[in-house]
């Protein structure tokens, strides 16, 4: 099997990789330094319930929950944002990649070989869950290694594995993405696309959560699909997993198909 | 059974296989059996090509013979690129079909491409690599590559495989295009203007290079605005213009059917209409003393015009095919 633009677009990739690998492995390393002192401070919490019910479910599902307690912490403060930070890597990264190229004119360097359009968009798309996997990969190392100083009080393997939650909301994001990218002929309406779907679905999640009349619109967004799949309270769920796949799915087809049938202007 | 074909030169009767050369036994009449013909190595038909509301290229038919240059010409925005894109399945037709060596070139395009050689009219290469690093991952994509040829391409147009891409000048990257056009060895090229931005030295480098694609076998399709070029290189011409192509010839025809130019000097001024409308004519201008016709066929009638004057000099050419060129495009240069 030749995998050479898999190879190829992994080089590409690999200084997004260095960057939000190191920039979210600190950011988590900086939330696990708060927290030992956030712990020893029980006034936290009475500030917290004295918020107001509406503010206090954007931190807390339902409503109710400590800072004092390490995993309402971290994934309040931290896992909640994940998706949405590696999302805004993804939408650049998707678009430079199938789109980049064909700006870049070096598509037609490329598409002269003796590769389909369909190979060479799914090893770019490949190379892109590889780095996607990679990135939680080093974040939840992140994590563990800077919680060595106090007692998690979870265990030491849901902290390496919390991160990799994200993935199916990735593997999802990238399939929409990239579909957007294999129809579009320009990088700016790929990010564009990509930003307002990653920012305009997070703030309908919020929403839907603030208002009980728009609960049902979280189902609506892929957020709802990474948060109820959250896993670090109660473990993987694979039904939520499973919304994620079949978006993928689809999205990876019709990315294929619009491709293929794809005028490479440049 | 075999067939039996009758010698066009003496008419004797003899078996032979269809296609074949053979040599007449009666007259020594050498020739080969009338048979299918071999099938051109590019067949467009009927190609159209719509960008919204625009009509890029209508109802191009053009064959291209397996073994031969053919020289695709035209001023900007002509259609040139836009054939060329289809040829390589980058851009769908929107009527008609393209093939190349038999297959699809847009639903067969990545078998295709096993046998294509293809330099960019605006050649971009991956600029972070080194150009060794770029034609290895060529080399993987493409399965094999023959080093010995590679390294015989390197030394020939005389590049560095140690530099970064993005230091090369715009000649030097034009090489690098040419090399991994050429090192595997294609039996078709597809070249848009492969010898943009390289000096006069580089240019009939690759000029043999054609030369020697050719007598290989290889067919080469080349779009050029180097019209010198295409006279130097090329077996036959396609011209195309606002998407519709006007003529295909070859080179030798062209020139031969284009006029001829004939500037007199006499020793007085001369009078236009002695000349404009003489046989064979197509133009005619006096500036003072000089003349210049230009005039298709026979001169004769020119000559005996012009012996009514006192001739202090003469000059006689062939047309260039540039000239050609702009007669047909009736302007200035593309």
């Amino acid at each position: 099997m030749n995998v050479a633009v898999f190879r190829k677009t992994l080089w590409d990739l690999r200084w997004g990789l260095v960057g939000w690998g190191v920039g979210l492995a600190i950011y988590a390393a900086l939330m696990n330094g708060l927290f030992p002192s956030l712990k020893a401070n029980p006034a936290l919490d009475a500030y917290v319930e004295s918020l107001p019910e509406e503010i206090s479910r954007i931190f807390f599902e339902g409503g109710g929950g400590s800072f004092t307690d390490y995993g309402t912490f971290i994934r309040a403060e931290f896992l909640a944002f994940l998706p949405l930070l590696l999302s805004i890597w993804i939408v650049g990264a998707a678009a430079r990649i199938v789109v980049g190229e064909e700006e870049g004119k070096t598509v037609d360097l490329l598409l002269a070989q003796p590769v389909s359009r369909a190979s060479a968009l799914l090893q770019k798309m490949a190379a892109l869950l590889a780095v996607a996997v990679a990135v939680p990969a080093v974040v939840g190392v992140a994590l563990v290694l800077s919680s060595a100083t106090f007692d998690p009080g979870v265990p030491r393997w849901r902290l390496l594995s919390a991160p990799f939650y994200a993935i199916p909301f990735l593997v999802a994001m990238e399939g929409v993405v990239v579909a957007v990218a294999a129809w579009a002929h320009r990088r700016g309406p790929v990010i564009f696309a990509g930003a307002v779907l990653a920012i305009g679905w997070y703030l309908l999640f919020i929403t839907a959560r603030l208002q009980d009349s728009l609960e049902s619109l979280r189902w609506a967004t892929l957020y709802a699909y990474y948060d109820g799949n959250n896993g670090f309270h109660e473990g993987p769920d694979p039904a939520y997993w499973l919304v994620s796949v079949i978006l993928a799915a689809g999205t990876t087809w019709l990315a294929v198909v619009l491709y293929r049938r794809k005028d490479l202007l440049t | 059974m075999s067939p039996t074909f009758r010698c066009p030169s003496c008419g004797q009767q003899r078996l032979g296989t269809s296609g074949l050369p053979l040599v007449c036994a009666s007259c020594g009449f050498a020739g080969t059996t009338p048979g299918p013909a071999p099938r051109p190595a590019i067949e467009i038909r009927e190609f159209s090509k719509r960008y919204g509301t625009s009509m890029a290229v209508e109802a191009l038919s053009l064959d291209v013979r397996a073994g031969e240059i053919f020289g695709f010409l035209g001023p900007n925005g002509a259609g040139k690129t836009t054939t060329i894109r289809c040829l390589l399945g980058f851009l769908r037709p929107t009527r008609g079909s393209l093939h190349v060596l038999g297959l699809d070139a847009w639903s067969q395009a990545a078998i295709l491409h096993h046998r294509i050689g293809y330099v960019p009219g605006e050649l971009a290469l991956y600029d972070d690599l080194t150009v060794e690093q770029l034609l290895r991952f060529i080399a993987r994509i493409r399965g094999r590559i023959d080093e010995a040829e590679r390294a015989r391409l390197e030394a020939r147009l005389k590049i560095d495989p140690t530099r970064r891409v993005r230091t090369l000048s715009k000649g030097n990257k034009q090489k690098v295009g040419l090399l991994q056009a050429f090192v595997h060895e294609p039996p078709v090229l597809i070249l848009d203007e492969p010898t943009a931005g390289l000096d006069p030295l580089m240019q009939e480098e690759v000029h043999e290079m054609l030369r020697e694609a050719r007598a290989q076998g290889r067919t080469v399709f080349l779009s050029s605005h180097g019209l010198r070029e295409v006279e130097e290189v090329c077996d036959r011409i396609g011209m195309i213009r606002d998407g519709r192509l006007l003529t295909v010839e070859s080179v030798d025809e062209l020139k031969r059917k284009a006029p001829r130019l004939f500037e007199f000097e006499f020793e007085d001024e001369p009078r236009i209409e002695e000349f404009r409308h003489l046989a064979g004519v197509t133009d005619a201008a006096v500036q003072g003393r000089t003349l210049r016709v230009h005039i298709r066929g026979d001169a004769d009638a020119l000559v005996k015009a012009a012996a009514a004057h006192r001739v202090k000099r003469v000059d006689a050419r062939d047309v260039d095919l540039e000239e050609v060129f702009f007669r047909h495009y009736g302007g200035g240069p593309p």
